[in-house]
Parts: C-alpha cells; sequence; structure tokens
C-alpha cells in the first residue's frame, strides 16, 4: 500500500510536468533539456510496478437511453419491479440525482456516460464539428483509465458493453489526457468489434474475388467509424478468443444471438465467466426508441433492463469470486422530458427539468442497505464514489464521493 | 366597421371549430360553401360583364341570393326570408317550425351535411395512404426495436407504397373537391375523366396550388414540433415562467394553432376553387372543354354569366399542330414530374412533423388536407 501511495506522489508530479509538455512533441519523442528533470521523473513512473488490484469489482449498469424516475425507481409507476421492489432494498437509493443544468451541459447519451465516466461536466462537441454528430473524446480521464493507470488490470478485465446503435460510444474508451490516454483504455464489446474480428477471420480465408471485395468494402465501412486513431481498432488476445468463442456458439448470421438490449446482458454475463473483470460498463440504451412515438418501446425497454440486472445480479451471485465482493452501481445516461404538450412527452434534448432528474442505485459490499437518501447530488459523482470503492484516486473529478452510499 | 365585425365572428367561429375533429366537419362544410362562392365570383369576373357588382348580380336572382355574402356559420343565409315564412300564419304549426329551425340553424346543418360528404370523399382516396403510413411506422420502429433484420424492408416498403398513393390522390384531389363544393353533388367528386381534362388544360395553375400547399404545410409543420420547444421550455431548469404564465401558454397555444390551419385551410381551399372555375371557362372558350360534360349547375352559373361559348377552333397546319403537341406534351410531362415531386415533398413535411412530435393520429388527419384540426 505505501509503495503504491509513494507511486501515486511521482506521478502526481509528472502530471503537472507534463501538461507543460506539448503532446506531440511528446509523442514523438522530441525532448528538451528544459524538461529532463519532468522526464525523469515520468520515467520513474514506469519503473514503478503496478499493485496488484485487490478491491471490490464494479459494475456500472447504466440505465440507458435515458429513463424517468416515475417509471424506473418510484414503486407505485415503475417498469422496472426488480430494481425498486428488491434492489432498492438491497442498497442505497440517490432518488434525487442530477444532472447540472450549467451551460454547456447536455441531456443525452453519449454526454451522460462521460459524465458518469469522468467524473465531471466537460462540453463535447464532435470531433469534426459535424451537426447532430456524437463522436467525442474524452476530456478528462475515465475510471477505466484511472484504474488502469494505478493497478496491474488488462484492459480486458475492464471493459465496456455497447449497444448496436451507437457505435461512437464505443470509442468513448479513453481521454484525450495525455498521462492518461490510450494505454490505460478500456476494452470495448460489442457487435461492431465482433464485426470487424469476423469480416477480418473470414478475409483470411479462401474467397471468390466478388465476396472478398465486398467483405473488405464492410470492412473499410466498420473501421471508418473508428475516429480515434489506428491504434484505438486492435482488441488483445483475450478479447479475440472471446469472440471466437462466442462465433462457435452463435455463428456469423447474426440472426441468431440475442437482440438489443438483451444482447448486452449476455454479453455481460459472458464476460463475466470468460474475462473477470474489475470494472465493467453496460450501456444499455433501447429505452431511447421511445424518441420516435411507440411509448411501449419505452417501457418494453425499461423492463428488459430490469430483466439483464436480473440476470446479472443472479450471475454474479452464482460465481463464488464475484459473490461478495461486487458492487453494482446503477445509473441513468439522462432523464427525459415531462411535456405536457406532446402526445409523447419524453424526447431529452431541450433542458427540461425532467431530463436532469435522474436517480442512481448502489448495493453490494461495503455499500448501506436499504437507505434512501433524497437530498440533491450530482451525476458527476459517480466518478469519485467508484474511486472511493475500488482505492483509486479519480483526481480530475469534479463531484464528492456519495458519503451516504457507504457503510 | 359591421363588416369587421362579422370578418372577426366568422374567423373566431372558425377557429374554435377547428379545436376538434366533429366540430372541424363544420368547418370543412363552410369552407365548401365559401368555395363555391369563391368559384362563382371567378366566373363573374370571367365573363366581363362588371356593370352590376358580384353581389348584385348575386342578389338578382333567388337561386344565387346566398352567394352575396360569405357563408354563415349557424343562421340561414336567407334568415330574414325564412324567418318571416316561420310567422306566416296561413302556413300549417308543422311548417311554420320547420321553417323557424330553417332560420335559426340552417347554416349548421348545410355545414355539417357537405362537411360530411367532403370529409367521406376526401377519406375515401387519402385515408388509404395514411393507414400505409401509420402502419408503415409501426411496423419499421417495431422492427428497428426488435432488431428484425429479416424483415427489414417491411416498414419503409409499406409508408413508401403509401406516399405513392397519396401522390396520386393529391393530384386528383383539390380540383375534385373544388367541383363538389360548387355543385353540392358527391359524385361529381369521382368524375376522374373530367379530373383529367381539367389538367391537361393547363399544369401550371396546378403547380402552383402544390407550391401553395408545401409552403403552408412547413407553417403546419412548424406549428407541429413547435410544442417540442415550448413545453419543454415551460418545464425548464431553472424554471422560466411562473406556473400562470406557463399554464396559459399551454392553454393558448390549442388556440393558436386553430388559428394558422383556418386560416391556410380556407385559403388554400378557395385558390383551388378559383383555379378550377377559371380551367372550367377557360376550357370552354377555346373549345377544348365541352359543357356537355358538365352537371346541370355547372352549366347554369356559365350559362348565365355567358361562359358557354366556345371559338371556333384555330386550323393550324400540321407541323405547328405536331411542334405544338410536341412542346405541350413535354410541358405535361416536366409539370407532372414537378407536382408528384411537390407532393411526394409535402408528404415527406408529415414524416419529419411525425418524426420529432409523434401522434399516431395526425397519421390520419392532414390538417390542410382532410379535416382542418390538428391531433
Amino acid at each position: 500500500m505505501l509503495l503504491v501511495d509513494f507511486c501515486h506522489g511521482f506521478q502526481a508530479e509528472g502530471q503537472i510536468m507534463a501538461s507543460m509538455i506539448n503532446r506531440r512533441e511528446l509523442n514523438k519523442g522530441v525532448l528538451t533539456l528544459g524538461l529532463s528533470a519532468g522526464l525523469g521523473v515520468l520515467g520513474s513512473r514506469t519503473a514503478c510496478s503496478k499493485a496488484a488490484y485487490s478491491g471490490p469489482n464494479v459494475i456500472i449498469v447504466r440505465f440507458g437511453g435515458g429513463v424517468r424516475r416515475r417509471e424506473t425507481i418510484e414503486p407505485e409507476t415503475t417498469y422496472s419491479p426488480y430494481l425498486a421492489h428488491v434492489l432498492a432494498k438491497r442498497g442505497t437509493l440517490f432518488n434525487n440525482m442530477m444532472i447540472s443544468s450549467q451551460e454547456g451541459v447536455v441531456t443525452s447519451h453519449s454526454q451522460g456516460t462521460l459524465y458518469i465516466l469522468t467524473g465531471r461536466y466537460d462540453r463535447y462537441e464532435d470531433v469534426e464539428g459535424r451537426i447532430l454528430s456524437d463522436r467525442f473524446e474524452p476530456k478528462s480521464p475515465t475510471l477505466f483509465e484511472y484504474l488502469r493507470k494505478s493497478h496491474a488490470i488488462p484492459d480486458h478485465q475492464a471493459l465496456i458493453v455497447n449497444g448496436e446503435d451507437r457505435i461512437s460510444e464505443d470509442y468513448l474508451n479513453f481521454s484525450e489526457n495525455h498521462n492518461y490516454g490510450i494505454e490505460y483504455r478500456s476494452s470495448v464489446m460489442s457487435l461492431h468489434w465482433y464485426k470487424i474480428w469476423l469480416l477480418r477471420e473470414q478475409l483470411k480465408g479462401d474467397l471468390d474475388a466478388a465476396a472478398r471485395e465486398e467483405l473488405s468494402k464492410q470492412l473499410a465501412e466498420r473501421e471508418a467509424r473508428n475516429y480515434r486513431g489506428e491504434l484505438a481498432g486492435d482488441q488483445g488476445p483475450a478479447m479475440e478468443g472471446f469472440w471466437q468463442r462466442w462465433r462457435r456458439h452463435y455463428g456469423d448470421s447474426g440472426f441468431v444471438n440475442p437482440r438489443g438490449d438483451r444482447l448486452l446482458t449476455e454479453l455481460s454475463i459472458r464476460a463475466i465467466r470468460e474475462l473477470r473483470p474489475r470494472l465493467m460498463m453496460i450501456n444499455y440504451q433501447d429505452p431511447d426508441y421511445v424518441h420516435w412515438g411507440n411509448l411501449s418501446h419505452y417501457t418494453r425497454g425499461i423492463s428488459i433492463i430490469d430483466n439483464g440486472l436480473q440476470q446479472l445480479v443472479a450471475t454474479v451471485e452464482n460465481d463464488p469470486e464475484y459473490r461478495g465482493n461486487t458492487v453494482f452501481v446503477i445509473v441513468p445516461d439522462c432523464g427525459r422530458d415531462d411535456n405536457t404538450m406532446m402526445d409523447i412527452a419524453c424526447q431529452h434534448h431541450f433542458n427540461s427539468r425532467s431530463a436532469h432528474q435522474i436517480w442512481a442505485l448502489m448495493f453490494g459490499p461495503g455499500i448501506a442497505r436499504n437507505t434512501v437518501v433524497d437530498k440533491r447530488v450530482d451525476q458527476v459523482s459517480i466518478a469519485a464514489t467508484i474511486g472511493q470503492l475500488m482505492g483509486v484516486r479519480t483526481r480530475h473529478a469534479e463531484g464528492p464521493p456519495l458519503a451516504e452510499a457507504f457503510a | 366597421m359591421r363588416r369587421l365585425l362579422a370578418f372577426v365572428w366568422k374567423f373566431s367561429i372558425g377557429v374554435v371549430l377547428c379545436l376538434t375533429p366533429v366540430t372541424a366537419i363544420l368547418v370543412l362544410g363552410w369552407t365548401g360553401r365559401a368555395m363555391r362562392r369563391t368559384a362563382v365570383k371567378a366566373w363573374h369576373r370571367q365573363s366581363g360583364n362588371t356593370a352590376k357588382s358580384f353581389a348584385a348580380a348575386m342578389a338578382a336572382q333567388e337561386e344565387t341570393a346566398h352567394l352575396v355574402k360569405w357563408p354563415n356559420w349557424i343562421i340561414s343565409q336567407r334568415f330574414s326570408g325564412t324567418l318571416s315564412q316561420a310567422f306566416a300564419p296561413a302556413k300549417p304549426v308543422r311548417r311554420r317550425i320547420r321553417y323557424l329551425f330553417a332560420a335559426l340553424l340552417g347554416s349548421l346543418r348545410e355545414n355539417f351535411s357537405l362537411g360530411l360528404q367532403m370529409a367521406l370523399n376526401c377519406w375515401v382516396i387519402t385515408l388509404p395512404a395514411c393507414l400505409l403510413w401509420l402502419l408503415g411506422w409501426w411496423a419499421g420502429w417495431e422492427n428497428s426495436f426488435n432488431k428484425g433484420y429479416e424483415q427489414a424492408w417491411v416498414g419503409p416498403v409499406t409508408a413508401l407504397t403509401g406516399v405513392a398513393i397519396f401522390i396520386a390522390a393529391m393530384i386528383h384531389l383539390p380540383l375534385a373537391q373544388a367541383r363538389q363544393a360548387v355543385t353540392g353533388h358527391w359524385r361529381s367528386f369521382y368524375d376522374f375523366s373530367l379530373s383529367h381534362q381539367l389538367r391537361r388544360l393547363g399544369r401550371l395553375p396546378a403547380l402552383w396550388l402544390v407550391v401553395l400547399y408545401l409552403v403552408a404545410g412547413l407553417l403546419v409543420t412548424g406549428a407541429k414540433i413547435a410544442p417540442l420547444g415550448i413545453g419543454n421550455y415551460i418545464d425548464g431548469l431553472p424554471q422560466p415562467l411562473s406556473d400562470g404564465q406557463a399554464e396559459l401558454i399551454r392553454m393558448g397555444w390549442p388556440l393558436a394553432v386553430a388559428g394558422l390551419v383556418f386560416t391556410l385551410f380556407v385559403a388554400l381551399h378557395l385558390v383551388a376553387a378559383r383555379h378550377y372555375a377559371r380551367k372550367i371557362a377557360s376550357g370552354i372558350a377555346n373549345g377544348r372543354l365541352s359543357a356537355e360534360v358538365l352537371l346541370p349547375v355547372e352549366r347554369r352559373f356559365l350559362d348565365r354569366f355567358g361562359l358557354t361559348k366556345s371559338a371556333e377552333p384555330v386550323q393550324r397546319n400540321i407541323i405547328v399542330r405536331s411542334v405544338a403537341w410536341s412542346g405541350a406534351s413535354l410541358g405535361s410531362v416536366a409539370v407532372l414530374l414537378a407536382m408528384i415531386t411537390g407532393w411526394g415533398a409535402f408528404s415527406f413535411q408529415l414524416f419529419f412533423a411525425q418524426f420529432l412530435n409523434h401522434s399516431w393520429v395526425a397519421w390520419l388527419n392532414l390538417s390542410l388536407v382532410q379535416l382542418p384540426w390538428m391531433p
């Protein structure tokens, strides 16, 4: 422990020094004499061997696609009975969590995910300034980066599980902070990544020219979705092994595996069994289909996530290494409107009060049971709270940890 | 002053009636009666006989006296005359009661009767498209939610089929509706042959009408999606308005939308009526349309204004005729394509509005085409 603290101290100094260095120059290895002292500190960081992680596993469930309190945590009107009636009693429910209304804060999915992961309300715009596009680069380190920088955890054990509708979210797995970044990224598990792996595998086979051209085109289209640079397109051998087993089970067609948010549950359960993640974020999203006018997609989406929670909790409880050593943190990316002037009141892009009103539920070892906290807390406090749970200092995160959660 | 008061009264009633689908039938009927007046007025103007004003010309005959003023909403257009019949002592009591009702509610009955007929005819040719849109939207998003890749084509194909049917319907509808309003005969709506002939008599005015529908559609689309911003502004963080102010906006907004829809709906239908009247008159005048194909009521109006006389066809040599025919055909095709594009764009406006502010009922009622009511 002392060794870890000692290393943290050097890292802090290293960050200060590195922030003075132009990132491109640093990447190219163009170093100047004036910076040699700072680089000495940076060098010492790599000399420190990282501590093995011995804290609790954390599973963050983004109750995503934007949900209101009414249909989730309020017992009389919930479509998520397992969450509202069972899980709420096992942990601490923050029923008055808010997303800040400060300028530049957007109540939407990728932004909410980044507020949760970085603990900061940074302002985000598409990397090329495209309108209605949400290809973001996290400006501050994510929880995965904090964890992997301080502990010896391989990237496949720091895992994001995504759906297939928001491919840009597959590239939110590391920040542009030059003290963290791609070296400490999380792995991403999604059908997009499976298809990339599958296409590469298929192209290794014996194909006629037309089939090869078609598959190459599909692969190029998928690879072109990567807006974070070449390295972001790699997945390690552990992930490739995972996809091999997935392929053996579900085949190539994509018609056999579960679909929608049920797919995320299946991927997560398999990941727990095969990859043993220490920190995992599951980004559910299907309630967002209510945008297009069918209210039952919203309520069904919530129920499907609720069912997914039940399966995830059962998986954890049936696993000796996870049972009693895993904390669940369930939090929406954003709320939804309560617009009385519309038939379907549930959009979320217009800064309405209801879109800012969210909640968070935490349960597991070290978390207070059967507790409801109704004081106003902020979504950005999630990162600091998880950091404290895992013994990781989230030095760039804004929100104070949610102290009421700790038993 | 009196005319201004009458305008305010008639406009206000029209706006209020646009708030519900049932009362919107009355607005459709009232608009139909206004279309009849507009068409007859167009014939009067086209006759060149301006010695008598339109009002004087109409008042001169009992049959057309009701066209002197804009249609009433409730009381009969011949209120005094009908009411005096109700108080004529020589008549049996039952008949006097009937006159009394006719005087007090004559226009209401006419508005409802014509409105229902016009709505039914309009629904016959447009509702199939609307139902396909509704089903296409439902099927498409249902499939998208369930990730049914295998049948992903069903939703889009259903909706696009609806668009094709809607375009065909709208090429026929405005003139057919105008004719039904003028003649008062529901069957005249289905005279596809005459409708086709009228379209051939000059497509540019029809294209102009499509453009007007598109512009009006933009305004209606704006009104449809505005609650997305307004409602969320009211419910904003921090709350920008008091509860009372917010309630005032919530209550007042439907009335503002009804005002917009009423104005645009009536204006578009009156343009269609004038367009119909001019085509009929000019078609007969240049010998390209026979008065024989018209209904007696149309012929009576045209006779009265001396518009049934055809000019002698000009004899042109075969080359001139060929060139003229080729040019006209090419022009017709170009305008037809433009109309198809225009009506396609008009239906796209609905999809766009539904994308941002969805309502299932809105698929079944286009407020500028069917009933002047916005769900």
